[in-house]
C-alpha cells in the first residue's frame, strides 16, 4: 500500500521541482522488530510505515535522499546525532542536524516536512526580520520540543515556527514530538493539550502562538530577554491569566446568553 | 495510540499568491464583507469554525431581515448569504482561527485549516466567545478541559470524558472523541439539543454516549489533572469521575483571543474601530459586526459594517498599489 496517494505526488513532484535549489538528506532511525520480548522494550509502533514514507518522499525529487540507520546496531551514530528513540527523523542538508521529528510525520504533520525539505533546502526562513535577528542572538544551547497528535490542525504550525529557528540558529535543536507513540515523555511533561512546546525542561506553553510571542519565551528560556520584551511578555501573560481568573461567576455563560440571541427574532 | 486513519496524509501547501481579504468570519457581517470583496474582484477567503455557530446560525427564525419575505431560520439566512458570496468567487473554508500576525506583510492568519496570508484582513467573530466560567475550569485548561477534540482527544483512550454544549459544533465533534474515549457523557442544559435535526439524528447513533440533559456542570474538580465533574440535575448533585473535559459553549464575550493582544481593544474587550472606516489600530485590518460592540445587535447592521469593511479594504489596496506604482 502506497502512503502518498497519486494526487498528492504528482502535486509535490512540481511543487520540488519548483522549490528544491540545493539536496536536502532525511535521516531516519528506526528499530528492526525484536525477536525476544523484554519487559523493558517498547515496540516501535511506526517505524516500518514512517521508513515507507521517507522512501516514498525521495521517490518525488532528484535532490532528496534517504539515509536509513537502525539505532541499535548503529548506536554510536544515534547518540552523535542525540537521538534516543524512534523513529527519529532529521531533516538536513549535511551541516547541522537540528531539525527533527520524533514519531511519524504523518497526518497534519506531513505538510510540516514538506515545508521544512523546501526550507532546508533554500537555505532561508519566512521569519520576519525582527524575530530572525532576535533568535540569531540566542548564544546558549536550546532544546524546543513540540508535542503534537497527528490529527491536530493547530500543530504543524508550532513544529514549523520551531523548526525555523533551528534553522537560524544552530544552538537550537528542535523536536517534533508525536505525544501518543511516546507515552512516557508526553506524561512526564503532562501533555494533555497540544500543541505543547517544551523549552530546555523549564518553560513550556500551549497553543500555536505567533512566531513573535514564540520567540519571547526561546529568549526567556535562553536568559537573553531584553527589558521591552520581558514587559511585553508580562503583559500576554497576565492577559491570558486573567481570561482564566473570571472563576467568579454562578451560571454557565450558556445560561445568561439565552435571551441574548433571541433578540435577533421580533 | 492513535489509529492508522488518523495518520492520513494531509497535503496542505501554501497558497502562492496572498488574498487580496482574508475574512475571519462567516456571520452576516463576514458573508458580507466577502460578498462586496469578491464582487469587487479581490481575491477573497472567509474562514467561518461552523457554518451554524454564531448569533444568527443559532437563531431559529428571522423576519426582519430586509427583502426576505418569508420567516426563515438564520442558518438558511447564512446559507443563502454564502451562496451569493460564492457566486462572486468568494471562497469559503471551514477552518477555525487561532492565530494571527500582523507585524507580517502579508498578513499571517493561522487556522484549522492552514496558513492563510492577506494583504488585508477583517475580522467579523462576533461576540459568541465562551470564557472560562465554571469553577476549577481555568486553572485545569490543559489539564484535561479542552477546547479542541481533534487536537486532544487521543489522550483520552479507553478513558471516560464529557463533553459540555449541545450545539452543531459541539455535536460533530462527538464523533471523533467517541472513537477514543470509553463513554462519552454529553451534558446539556436543555430538554432537547439545540444543534439542528439532522446533527442531533447522527450523534443519536454513536455508541458510547450518555446523554445527560437538563444537567449543568456546577464544578470540574482535579488538582494536577481532571479527576472528575460535579453536575446538577433538576436539584440533585452528582460527582462524575472523568478524565477530560471538552467545552463547547458560547458566552457573551467579544472573540478576540487569537489576536494575543495585537490590536487595541476597548475597555469592554470589543476591537476598538475607526467609527467611519471600520479600521482597527492596525492600517489594513479592519474589524466589524459584534466583535466591535453594538448598541443594536442586528443581522442587518452587521451585514452594512461588512459592506463598509470590504469598500475600504478595497480602497487600502488600491491607495498602496497607487503608491507603489508612484515609487517605481
Amino acid at each position: 500500500m502506497v502512503l502518498i496517494s497519486e494526487r498528492d505526488r504528482r502535486k509535490l513532484e512540481e511543487f520540488f521541482r519548483q522549490r528544491l535549489v540545493r539536496p536536502v538528506r532525511l535521516v531516519l532511525f528506526t528499530q528492526q522488530p525484536s525477536l525476544v520480548w523484554t519487559p523493558w522494550s517498547q515496540p516501535c509502533q511506526f517505524c516500518e510505515e514512517t521508513k515507507q514514507l521517507v522512501q516514498e518522499l525521495t521517490q518525488l525529487s532528484p535532490l532528496l535522499e534517504a539515509d536509513i540507520h537502525d539505532i541499535d546496531r548503529e548506536g554510536a551514530l544515534a547518540e552523535r546525532y542525540g537521538v534516543d528513540k524512534v523513529p527519529a527523523l532529521l531533516v538536513t542538508d549535511g551541516s547541522n542536524f537540528n531539525i527533527r521529528y520524533f514519531g511519524i510525520p504523518a497526518g497534519m504533520e506531513f505538510t510540516a516536512l514538506i515545508e521544512d525539505i523546501v526550507m532546508v533546502s533554500q537555505g532561508t526562513t519566512n521569519l520576519s526580520e525582527e524575530v530572525r535577528e532576535k533568535i540569531r542572538r540566542i548564544q546558549k544551547p536550546i532544546h524546543i520540543q513540540v508535542f503534537v497528535t497527528p490529527t491536530c490542525p493547530y500543530c504543524p504550525k508550532a513544529v514549523r515556527t520551531a523548526h525555523q529557528f533551528a534553522m537560524e540558529n544552530p544552538r537550537i535543536v528542535a523536536d517534533m514530538v508525536e505525544a501518543t507513540e511516546f507515552v512516557e515523555l508526553a506524561e512526564r511533561y503532562r501533555v494533555f493539550a497540544v500543541p505543547k512546546v517544551v523549552i530546555n525542561d523549564a518553560i513550556s506553553f500551549e497553543g500555536a502562538l505567533p512566531e513573535h510571542l514564540f520567540a519571547l519565551y526561546v529568549l526567556k528560556a535562553a536568559d537573553q530577554l531584553e527589558k521591552d520584551d520581558a514587559t511585553l511578555l508580562d503583559e500576554v501573560e497576565r492577559e491570558m491569566a486573567m481570561e482564566e481568573g473570571h472563576e467568579h461567576h454562578h451560571h454557565h455563560d450558556e445560561f445568561e446568553h439565552e435571551h441574548h440571541f433571541h433578540r435577533y427574532d421580533h | 495510540m492513535v489509529e492508522l486513519g488518523s495518520l492520513k496524509l494531509r497535503l496542505d501547501l501554501p497558497e502562492e499568491e496572498p488574498y487580496d481579504v482574508v475574512v475571519i468570519g462567516g456571520g452576516p457581517a463576514g458573508l458580507t464583507a466577502a460578498l462586496y470583496a469578491a464582487r469587487a474582484k479581490l481575491k477573497t477567503v472567509v474562514l467561518d469554525k461552523h457554518p451554524k455557530a454564531g448569533a444568527l446560525g443559532m437563531t431559529s427564525r428571522i423576519e426582519n431581515y430586509p427583502g426576505v419575505l418569508q420567516p426563515i431560520s438564520g442558518a438558511e439566512l447564512l446559507e443563502l448569504l454564502r451562496q451569493q458570496a460564492r457566486q462572486f468567487g468568494a471562497e469559503y473554508v471551514q477552518a477555525q482561527v487561532t492565530g494571527v500576525d500582523l507585524r507580517k506583510d502579508p498578513k499571517e492568519v493561522i487556522s484549522s485549516a492552514s496558513t492563510f496570508y492577506g494583504r488585508t484582513l477583517i475580522i467579523a467573530t462576533g461576540a459568541m466567545g465562551h470564557q472560562p466560567s465554571i469553577p476549577g475550569e481555568a486553572k485545569l485548561i490543559g489539564k484535561g478541559v479542552s477546547y479542541c477534540a481533534v487536537c486532544d482527544a487521543p489522550f483520552f483512550v479507553g478513558k471516560d470524558v464529557a463533553v459540555l454544549g449541545d450545539n452543531d459544533e459541539a455535536l460533530d465533534e462527538l464523533a471523533f472523541i467517541s472513537r477514543f474515549a470509553r463513554i462519552v457523557y454529553l451534558i446539556s442544559p436543555h430538554r432537547q439539543p439545540k444543534a439542528s435535526p439532522e446533527t442531533v439524528v447522527r450523534a443519536r447513533q454513536l455508541p458510547n454516549i450518555v446523554w445527560l440533559l437538563k444537567t449543568r456542570v456546577i464544578a470540574i474538580e482535579g488538582d494536577q489533572q481532571v479527576t472528575a465533574i460535579v453536575v446538577e440535575r433538576e436539584g440533585q448533585k452528582e460527582r462524575l469521575p472523568v478524565a477530560g473535559v471538552f467545552i463547547y459553549l458560547v458566552g457573551t464575550k467579544p472573540v478576540t483571543d487569537f489576536l494575543d493582544g495585537q490590536l487595541d481593544l476597548t475597555p469592554e474587550g470589543c476591537i476598538k474601530v475607526d467609527p467611519e472606516t471600520k479600521q482597527t489600530s492596525v492600517p489594513g485590518v479592519f474589524a466589524v459586526g459584534d466583535v466591535t460592540c453594538k448598541e443594536i445587535r442586528q443581522a442587518v447592521i452587521a451585514a452594512a459594517e461588512g459592506a463598509i469593511a470590504a469598500l475600504e479594504a478595497e480602497k487600502f489596496l488600491r491607495r498602496r498599489a497607487k503608491a507603489r506604482s508612484d515609487w517605481a
